[in-house]
């Protein structure tokens, strides 16, 4: 079996009084590996993104409890060794990509401020990786008002795979963007984890991408991680209830089509 | 976040604006009633320039008057204005802002955005002059003063904040509903603005109570023999080589209110900025 | 052909930025009749939000006008603006901003039935946003909660809730699916087909995921280029996943 990227051992978050009482994560634990793609999937508000947040190591920053572990290959990772992964080893596609972008910072900046180098060695780096997720370089010189949210989100996945990253994380990658554009993008994503023995974590609604990309399915209800299996095998017998509901609502949406 | 957060965040300053208004209020008639301080007001030649602790606790003016009570009666005229400017500024301010601010404010709303922005050109206390040539010395001479100096500010910041939250999803649901403008402004946009109105016009507190004092040190404050704090700085100001307690001690009381001003300034924004994530 | 209801009449709509203005919508012209079921498809970013605000009186198109029962939307009398704004209503696609956050479910759902004349006493409106909510699969409790303390699922139902309550001939939903997950879009999917089946609600369904066009919509136009091409194709066979190169950018 390959190595481990990063575990995830019995993380409970919880935010701070005044909301909810309850946890927003209880007892999640799972590990994702080299040259995987592994889809989360839950209702909303079962607390995939924070599972998300924890994987950057950004919990505190949403000031949040948490408790558990995660290891990174195999080592526990704290507040300084979290910032050189972040943006290194750990590329991200937030959820909204129109406001995870500035405002006041033109679109190829975005892209060259992940790569860390000077303006003039950059903008070819830029316009290749711009290309590659099926942008038009001239793009880069547009403020992100300007551009759809398609393009932001592939603007976004660019900024991820800009490091050759071990790790990607793309939270609803795919919510924004047309079929085309959705199949385009996971191929990428495909190719890079592939490639580069890299793993990656896919927040998602949708059956396509989930069976498409993904060769393991994590389904997360009420804070609790209630599935971890195949995709294959999570589609044929789905063991906890709300799985179940998934997979029978999925079908149902893919024969609706 | 809801109105709960809202509420529990205003509940504090709130608490202490009550406080500090029952103070400055009940200070003075409660000392009165107990019979504790002289009388603020009339002169008592015999005892002129009496230094504190010789007597009377903090001592006595140039015509002989008790320095304690003239600080605690100052309190009243010096800070009144200065909170009454402030409240009336709040409100022209919000209620401005929400004119001039919303997306389909046609000429006659903007106007307040004008005068403000003409205000914000022209030097404060060349208004303050013109306002007391106009109304006479006084208190509503000073209240209007604060008002003019804080109401631009409040005005143009506002005005963003009501622009910004018009572009929000809620709002446009709102009008796609057929909610008419005022509930729009009423019930829609309103709420979202009270925590900033609370803190803007705290951050102000400060200015509008220096302004206030300041003018009374110029003489264009509420006519002797009633008390201000920069009123008696100005009066004592010919005696200081002599007598230093006259000026110093309602300017210790000034920098006290300024202190307090400050204190629950920071305090509010730190409370927003902590409890701020939803 | 019927009495025409709501009509958009050679839409152009013209962005203005510093770098220069842009023309998203050229000249689209649209006619839908109460319970009319329509799938308005197109790649992301081709103006499909624009033109459902548009459609909805919120934005001014730059040219070309929108009618409701004959009358402007942007000029008509107070009457007919009072109409127009009960019969045609709309759900954003994040359920997250759409909802005041200061309010309560209740007030949410129950200040539209209040404005236009659904329920008068607040026995009334109680009784009936309970009804509401219930009919959305939410339970009754959560009408004292504000939309921090509920999911995003939860939410949409709200939304949704609020935008029936006033028994509208047409409900824009703009991806209204996008944020949810497959068991809650199954179960709202199979209320609005209950919905269209014993009222006769229109709906105008725009979307990029084409999955669930052929359960709600009757006939499908695609947006490209800026002006409206109807789709001759049932919508079914429109699932086929598109290959090639990208249509837009």
């Amino acid at each position: 079996m390959s190595a481990v990227v990063v575990e995830v051992r019995d993380l409970r978050v919880t935010y701070p009084a005044g909301r909810t009482a309850r946890p927003i994560l209880d007892g999640v634990s799972f590990a994702l590996r080299e040259g995987e793609c592994v889809a989360l999937v839950g209702e909303s508000g079962a607390g995939k993104s924070t599972v998300a947040l924890a994987l950057l190591g950004l919990l505190a920053w949403k000031s949040a409890r948490a408790e558990g572990a995660v290891r990174w290959r195999g080592r526990p990772v704290d507040g300084k060794a979290w910032e050189r992964l972040r943006g290194r080893a750990i590329g991200y596609v937030p959820q909204e990509p129109q406001a995870a972008l500035n405002p006041y910072v033109r679109c190829g900046e975005h892209v060259r401020e992940t790569l860390r180098l000077p303006r003039q060695v950059a903008a070819d780096r830029v316009a290749e990786l711009l290309r590659r997720v099926g942008l038009d370089p001239a793009v880069g010189s547009s403020f992100p008002h300007q551009v759809s949210g398609g393009m932001a989100q592939r603007l976004l996945l660019a900024a991820a795979l800009a490091n050759d990253p071990d790790l990607l994380l793309l939270d609803e990658p795919t919510a924004a963007v047309d079929q085309t554009t959705q199949a385009r993008m996971l191929a990428l994503v495909r190719q890079h984890v592939t490639q580069g023995n890299a793993s990656a974590l896919i927040i998602t609604h949708d059956l396509s991408t989930a069976v498409g990309t993904c060769q393991r399915i994590l389904v997360l209800h009420a804070g609790r991680l209630v599935e971890d299996a195949p995709t294959e095998e999570l589609l044929r017998r789905p063991r906890h209830p709300y799985a179940a509901a998934w997979v029978a609502a999925t079908e149902a949406l893919a024969r609706g089509a | 976040m809801g109105a709960a957060v809202v509420r529990t965040r205003l509940a504090h300053p709130a608490a202490w604006a009550l406080v500090v208004v029952a103070l400055v209020v009940a200070g003075p008639i409660g000392l009165d009633a107990a019979r504790v301080l002289d009388d603020p007001v009339r002169p008592a030649l015999d005892r002129r320039l009496e230094p504190p602790l010789h007597g009377s606790v903090l001592g006595t003016d140039h015509l002989g008057r008790d320095v304690l009570s003239r600080v605690v009666h100052g309190t009243v005229p010096t800070l009144a204005s200065a909170l009454l400017g402030l409240l009336a500024a709040a409100i022209l301010g919000v209620a401005g802002a929400l004119a001039a601010g919303f997306p389909a404010a046609g000429r006659w709303q903007r106007l307040p955005s004008w005068i403000a922005q003409g205000l914000l050109a022209w030097p404060g206390a060349l208004t303050a002059l013109v306002l007391v040539a106009v109304l006479g010395r006084g208190e509503w001479a000073l209240v209007m003063a604060v008002v003019l100096q804080v109401w631009p500010d409040l005005q143009w910041t506002l005005e963003r904040e009501v622009r910004a939250l018009s572009a929000q999803p809620f709002v446009e649901a709102a009008r796609a509903l057929g909610y008419g403008p005022l509930r729009i402004l009423t019930s829609e946009l309103l709420p979202h603005l009270l925590p900033s109105v609370a803190i803007l016009t705290l951050l102000h507190l400060r200015q509008s109570v220096m302004l206030v004092s300041t003018l009374a040190f110029l003489g264009l404050g509420p006519p002797p023999p009633t008390p201000t704090w920069g009123g008696m700085v100005a009066e004592g100001r010919p005696y200081l080589p002599d007598a230093w307690w006259p000026v110093v001690f309602p300017v210790v009381a000034l920098s006290a209110c300024l202190w307090f001003g400050g204190a629950l300034a920071r305090g509010l924004t730190a409370r927003r900025a902590g409890g701020g994530s939803s | 052909m019927a009495r025409e209801w709501l009509v958009a009449d050679g839409v152009g709509v013209e962005l203005r930025s510093p770098a220069g203005s842009k023309r998203i919508l050229h000249d689209v012209h649209l006619s839908l009749q109460p319970g009319d079921a329509v799938a308005l498809v197109g790649p992301s970013g081709i103006g499909k939000t624009t033109l459902a605000r548009v459609l909805l009186g919120l934005v001014r198109p730059t040219s070309g006008d929108v009618r409701f029962l004959g009358c402007s939307v942007f000029c008509g009398s107070r009457a007919c603006a009072l109409e127009f704004r009960r019969s045609v209503q709309i759900v954003f696609q994040d359920p997250y901003l759409a909802l005041n956050p200061c309010h309560t479910v209740e007030r949410i759902v129950g200040e539209p039935l209040r404005l236009h004349g659904k329920a008068r006493t607040p026995e009334e409106v109680r009784w009936r946003v309970r009804r509401l909510l219930e009919d959305v699969g939410l339970d009754p409790s959560l009408s004292t909660r504000r939309p921090g303390e509920l999911s995003g699922g939860q939410r949409q139902r709200v939304n949704l809730a609020r935008a029936v309550s006033v028994e509208p001939g047409l409900l824009v939903l703009d991806e209204p699916f996008s944020a949810l997950d497959p068991v809650t879009t199954v179960d709202l999917v199979g209320w609005l087909r209950r919905l269209r089946e014993q009222k006769g609600l229109g709906l105008l369904l725009i979307t990029h995921d084409l999955q669930v066009v052929g359960w709600l919509a009757d006939r499908t136009v695609e947006l490209a280029r800026g002006v409206l091409v109807e789709r001759p194709e049932a919508p079914r066979s429109t699932s086929a996943r598109p290959s090639g190169k990208s249509r837009e950018q």
